[in-house]
């Protein structure tokens, strides 16, 4: 049996090092659009500041460790299902028993120019390396960054701690789809408190990026111009599926997949940031573009390639951001009843429906938010713990005592 | 956490003010008892032992891991020992006041101070006869000589007996004789505890139990009772008076200035001082209205029981009482002032005075008390908190109305209440009118509602005709309830009303701090004495629903071993014994007539005494109800 | 593979485990040394209060497996042991992101400074179920101090065997035939737990 993986991401590495794990026959062959071995995006930020190679999770040796065949730089330009083939760019063909889909996405901003030259992104290595050579050189001691979501807030604190003069496009608020506007108010303080300059409202609302050769300016709806000598996208996340245009893969905003994760085509495969799953939770489609849902994802795939009918739970809707100087996390949705406790710094927010939790917001503190997790995952009624979930000490000490009842 | 506070504290201020602190991340006492849990189980059963340094040592209570310390001590050794301990510090706390005390009077009496003067020459006259003194053609100042230079010896070696142990029942006395727990001096009973609980010494947790049992004793006939009588010869034997309690009793538009701790003798002063018509002037010249001072905890009893001073609050209040953002100054003398007093003042302009050599607080501004300086401490002390006025902040929140309360029910006044003899009260128990009658005492415990305890027993009791007298933590929390006026006599049951009624008493009568237990004692003795019967013959119970401290466990074990079944809402560190256990709870029947309870529930624990006061009314050949019938709650 | 069992009827809360743990977790694995050493050893169990008052539960790491905690780690600087089937952390390679706290349904996993870090920042850190000692032929620290059997060390299996021979017993008890050794808690120490459930309740009113 042949498999072949486009993408060399988390979910791409997961399929890969689950399917040697318990197969040692099975021929795999990975293609990565970059010149490097595989790497962990959320890693990258640590890499830049520190130095520290441990973006390459899987090490430099991956390739021969798990006896795959490892195709750096190269590009898959089509998809022919019928023939079980995929295109390179270049013209070579490559035949595949069975195919995963993993070619992630990358950031975006949804105004004119977008596809200018001089737009930088930060989804991949490469696209990082070249923002960061622009830094390193000198070329760069300014940034603009259209957009606050987890990554474009990440983008402005690194860039902020290189020393570039930083300004920030807010439209609405700070990572408003993952965040109550209370906890966006406060790390909307913690940014500018790290030197980083916010613009907000009419004041961020960016149509254009302007420019004549290259794109040197964001244009606002006002008419003001706002110059950078670095531009980044981060208003959003775009799965990478123009490859697939004609192979009759069904797409919407990702690749559209099942329980299963298989496409609409025999064979075909998607996971990670590139396939349209389901909310675990609400069961709502989307692209929640996370690594542990890129490895979940992962895993689901290479069990059903070794024949093991195994269906997915569901993405997880979470994020955590690490940056900030508190730790931050936010889970599930910000709906229903909102328990709330301040200290000091600190702010903890449980959002409950019919006495389960269906989300929460922490700041500064995050302890018990596995078992917040785990007790919104299982959807368990913690109506007769209400008044202890907020506890400073709330934790495995009350709730096994009370599960155990 | 539910924000509404109500599972802190059944009190409305103190609710309001917890919620305040919550609100300013000001941390209290119920934050800290959450930041300890969960509190170490070896500890809390009273089996770990730190007495030497072969350890320290812990023993497992269930039976697998190690049995015996390194000494070879067991569990009910290392019990015994901690409790013994516990007790003897306790009743030190109690005796070193009394001494206090007492040294005030000998200087009184010297001329060494002439900030005090021989209040009750009358009481100065029955202690002389007491103590072998004759009174006969003697000026107060010279028999008060005498009397404090004989009671000195209470603390020294040359008795077999307490002077004031001659005040219990003759069968008492005797049993005491005859278990050879007769207490001797006050600081023979306390050292020999250490000594005893030494490695190597006292090693039958029984004969260790039996001392610790005698060291109480030489607390309550003792060291207390000491405390207790001097202090109504210097400032005055209390009778019935008219007072306020709550945090209400601050004044916005005054110099307000709380009296904390034990000892009254330095806030005796300040009373004074603060009527000094220069520091009034100072005081509106800073633009107050006037000096208003409040008491807190015992200090606050000692005053309210004499002078009729306005009660803040009891032990948990005391960190609240200053996020008022109106107390211009905390006068601390000793026990019960929780270190971080300090660090709430520090988020106030509120000064922290500590008084006394042997009590002092890191952060606090210290004026040592000097008895023959002393209205000029008093002044320089009310001087302070006047030019601190100025500094208060913009915020001041005073959560409630004062509630009325009456106070100042000593034996002398409750046996003038009743017409000059206790007949009526034996009568009125004698007839099924009064069932019997209770002693609520003790202190706050953050692990119990905040006088929620205290006052759910008081009111079941009233309710039950029975008749209810609180010293302490207890008096100030069912004072704010309002349990504590004539017009409470509604509250009550039937009989009880009516003979509240008719002396125009209320059901629940505040008989003074903590120290004062031993006029319970009196009173307790009196009506044995009356009915020429021994005390735990009698339909009396006592009950410390919110204790805390090892005072607590030292008036305890007095009041047990004098008879006096008590109920207890907090667990003593004894439950890694079952032997002590058994003994404490049990045992001590065939003992000493009584023994101990352990009941956090207050609805509870009425019952409990419900029953022991019946099943004492059937002893006594009164009409009882059968104790079984009445309805344990669920 | 053995494993640390809890029974956490008999934790009494005493907290041993964590300060063996922290020690244990010391460059000079020696209490009095320890408590002055920077950064300040931390221990990797964590005894939390219950429900009530003389409750406790000790709570540490299960090395679960599969391990959420491993999977969601972007750097790969979790892994298990193969030998000894213990989930351990390579603080070096950890970036901070919190992902494991947050997908870790025990909440055993803290963010602290470690002296093996050579790192200026905190790094997720939690129980290594002792590996150096269990190489060592020893038991987990906190397993050793535990003096109450709140915490065994064991095969699953055996311990399980021997869980399963208590509730035999306590079912023979239900169906009347009573087993003379069968090891219930004293009364007076049940008591001392029952205390607490009733002042709670009470306190909740």
């Amino acid at each position: 049996m042949k498999i072949l993986i486009v993408g060399a991401g988390p979910a791409g590495v997961t399929v890969a090092e689950t399917l040697r794990q318990h197969d040692d026959r099975v021929e795999i062959t990975m293609l990565s659009g970059e010149p490097t071995p595989p790497y962990s995006p959320p890693a990258m930020l640590e890499y830049f500041t520190t130095g520290r190679e441990v973006h390459l999770w899987r090490g430099r040796d991956f390739a021969e460790r798990l006896g795959i065949t490892y195709r750096a730089g190269t590009t898959v330009v089509a998809v022919e299902p019928a023939q079980h083939t995929v295109r390179l760019e270049g013209g070579e063909t490559l035949g595949y028993d069975r195919l995963v889909l993993a070619t992630g996405g990358r950031l975006y901003t949804p105004i004119a120019g977008e596809e200018k030259p001089g737009i930088y992104n930060f989804k991949s290595l490469t696209a990082a390396e070249e923002l960061l050579g622009r830094v390193r050189s000198g070329a760069a001691r300014s940034a603009l960054i259209v957009g606050a979501g987890f990554i474009g807030v990440e983008i402005a604190l690194l860039l902020a701690d290189l020393g570039l003069e930083v300004t920030q496009l807010v439209r609405s608020r700070v990572m408003r789809s993952m965040l109550d506007p209370e906890t966006s108010q406060i790390v909307l303080g913690m940014i500018e408190a790290r030197g980083v300059r916010v613009l907000q409202d009419d004041a961020a609302d960016a149509v254009a990026f302007v420019g004549d050769a290259r794109a040197e300016a964001v244009q606002m709806r006002s008419g003001d111009v706002v110059s950078a000598d670095l531009l980044v996208a981060a208003t959003g996340l775009k799965p990478n599926v123009a490859y697939l245009h004609g192979s009759g893969i069904e797409t919407k905003w990702g690749v559209l997949v099942d329980d299963h994760l298989r496409t609409n085509v025999a064979d075909v495969y998607a996971a990670g940031d590139v396939a349209e799953t389901f909310d675990r939770f609400t069961g709502e489609r989307y692209v929640h573009a996370i690594f542990p849902n890129a490895v979940a994802q992962g895993r689901i795939v290479a069990y059903n390639l070794l024949g093991w009918d195994t269906a997915y739970e569901g993405a997880d809707n979470m994020n955590s951001l690490k940056h900030l100087g508190l730790p931050l996390m936010a889970v599930g949705r910000m709906t229903g009843e909102e328990l709330r406790v301040q200290r000091g710094a600190e702010l903890r927010k449980l959002y409950l429906e019919d006495n389960r939790i269906v989300g929460f917001r922490l700041v500064g503190d995050v302890s018990a938010a596995g078992i917040f997790r785990s007790l919104m995952n299982r959807r368990a009624d913690v109506g007769p713990l209400r008044h202890r979930l907020l506890d400073p000490k709330f934790g495995m000490g009350t709730v096994i005592p009370y599960t155990a009842q | 956490m539910s924000d509404t506070f109500e599972h802190l504290s059944s009190a409305k201020d103190a609710q309001k003010m917890i919620r305040y602190a919550h609100e300013e991340h000001i941390e209290t006492v119920w934050d800290r008892l959450a930041a300890q849990e969960p509190q170490c189980g070896y500890c809390a059963l009273g089996l770990s032992c730190r007495n030497c340094a072969m350890g320290p040592c812990r023993v497992d209570p269930f039976g697998d891991g190690p049995q015996r310390g390194v000494c070879g001590a067991d569990a009910d050794v290392i019990v015994a020992r901690n409790l013994a301990r516990s007790i003897a510090a306790g009743a030190s706390a109690h005796s070193d006041h009394g001494r206090d005390i007492l040294e005030t009077l000998y200087q009184t009496a010297t001329g060494e101070t002439s900030a005090y003067k021989i209040t009750d020459v009358d009481k100065l006259k029955r202690l002389a006869a007491e103590f072998g003194v004759e009174a006969e053609g003697k000026e107060p100042a010279e028999l008060a000589r005498e009397v404090a230079w004989e009671m000195m010896e209470e603390f020294g070696m040359r008795k077999e007996e307490l002077t004031f142990a001659a005040r219990a029942p003759k069968p008492r006395r005797e049993l005491w004789e005859k278990l050879g727990i007769m207490p001797r001096g006050i600081d023979r009973e306390n050292v020999e505890v250490l000594h005893r609980t030494h490695m190597g010494v006292d090693n039958d947790y029984v004969n260790i139990l039996l001392h610790a049992v005698r060291t109480s004793l030489s607390d309550g006939w003792g060291g207390s009772m000491v405390a207790t009588e001097v202090s109504d010869v210097l400032f005055g034997t209390p009778a019935p008076i008219n007072s306020k309690a709550n945090l209400g009793v601050l004044k916005a538009d005054h110099v307000n200035i709380a009296l904390h701790g034990h000892n009254p003798m330095l806030s005796d002063v300040m009373v004074r001082a603060a009527q000094d018509p220069a520091l009034q002037d100072l005081a509106r010249s800073k633009g107050a209205a006037g000096i208003n001072l409040v008491g807190l905890c015992c200090t606050g009893n000692e005053l309210q029981m004499r002078i009729g001073l306005p009660m803040a609050g009891n032990h948990l209040i005391q960190e609240l009482v200053i996020m008022t953002g109106a107390l211009e100054a905390m006068l601390v003398d000793y026990q019960c002032i929780m270190p971080s007093v300090v660090d709430v003042a520090k988020c106030f302009h509120t000064e922290i005075i500590s008084t006394f050599d042997k009590a002092r607080f890191t952060g606090a501004t210290h004026i040592p008390f000097d008895p023959k300086r002393g209205i000029e401490i008093g002044q320089q002390i009310v001087r302070r908190a006047i030019e601190n006025f100025p500094n208060r902040g913009p915020r001041v929140v005073i959560p409630d109305e004062p509630v009325d309360m009456m106070a100042g029910f000593s034996v002398e006044a409750i046996v003038g209440a009743l017409g000059g003899t206790p007949k009526p009260l034996v009568d009125a128990i004698a007839a099924g009118h009064i069932r019997g009658a209770v002693g609520v005492v003790g202190c706050n415990n953050p692990k119990i509602k905040h006088d929620y305890g205290h006052t759910t027993l008081t009111r079941r009791l009233i309710e039950n005709d029975i008749l209810v007298v609180v010293t302490g933590c207890a008096a100030v929390a069912d004072g704010k309830a309002g349990l504590m006026t004539p017009a409470a006599a509604e509250m009550a049951g039937p009989g009880l009303k009516a003979v509240c009624q008719a002396l125009g008493i209320p059901p629940v009568l505040h008989m003074g701090s903590c120290v004062d237990n031993t006029r319970i004692l009196v009173l307790a003795a009196a009506l044995a004495d009356y009915l020429g019967v021994d005390i735990s013959a009698l339909p009396l119970a006592g009950a410390a629903p919110e204790w805390y401290s090892e005072k607590a466990v030292s008036i305890g074990t007095y009041v047990v071993a004098s008879g006096i079944y008590t109920v207890l809402g907090v667990q003593p560190a004894i439950f890694g014994s079952p032997n002590v256990v058994n003994l404490l709870a049990g045992g001590l029947n065939d003992v000493v007539g009584a023994a101990f309870a352990v009941e956090p529930d207050p609805e509870k624990a009425a019952v409990l005494i419900r029953r022991h006061i019946e099943g004492k009314r059937k002893g006594l050949g009164l009409p009882f109800v059968e104790p079984d019938t009445i309805v344990m709650p669920e | 593979m053995k494993t640390v069992f809890v029974n956490p009827e008999r934790c009494v809360g005493c907290m041993q485990c964590q300060v063996a743990c922290a020690v244990e977790h010391s460059q000079s694995k020696n209490l009095y040394q320890a408590v002055f050493e920077v950064p300040k050893p931390r221990p990797r169990i964590y005894v939390a209060p219950g429900l009530y008052l003389n409750t406790s539960f000790p709570n540490k790491c299960r090395h679960c497996d599969p391990a959420p905690c491993m999977e969601v780690c972007p750097t790969g600087a979790i892994t298990r042991n193969a030998d000894l089937d213990i989930v351990v952390i390579d603080g070096n390679k950890c970036i901070t992101c919190a992902m494991c706290a947050m997908v870790c349904p025990f909440d055993v996993i803290r963010y602290y400074e470690s002296a093996t870090v050579k790192l200026d920042k905190t790094v997720a850190v939690k129980c290594d179920h002792c590996i150096d000692r269990q190489r060592q032929g020893k038991v987990p620290a906190c397993v050793e101090v535990c003096k109450v059997n709140a915490l065994v060390f064991g095969d699953p299996n055996e311990i399980a065997k021997s869980a399963a021979g208590r509730l035999a017993k306590l079912v023979s008890v239900a169906t009347g035939a009573i087993h003379p050794e069968l090891p219930r808690l004293p009364a007076t120490f049940e008591a001392w737990r029952k205390w607490g459930e009733e002042s709670g309740k009470v306190n909740e009113r």
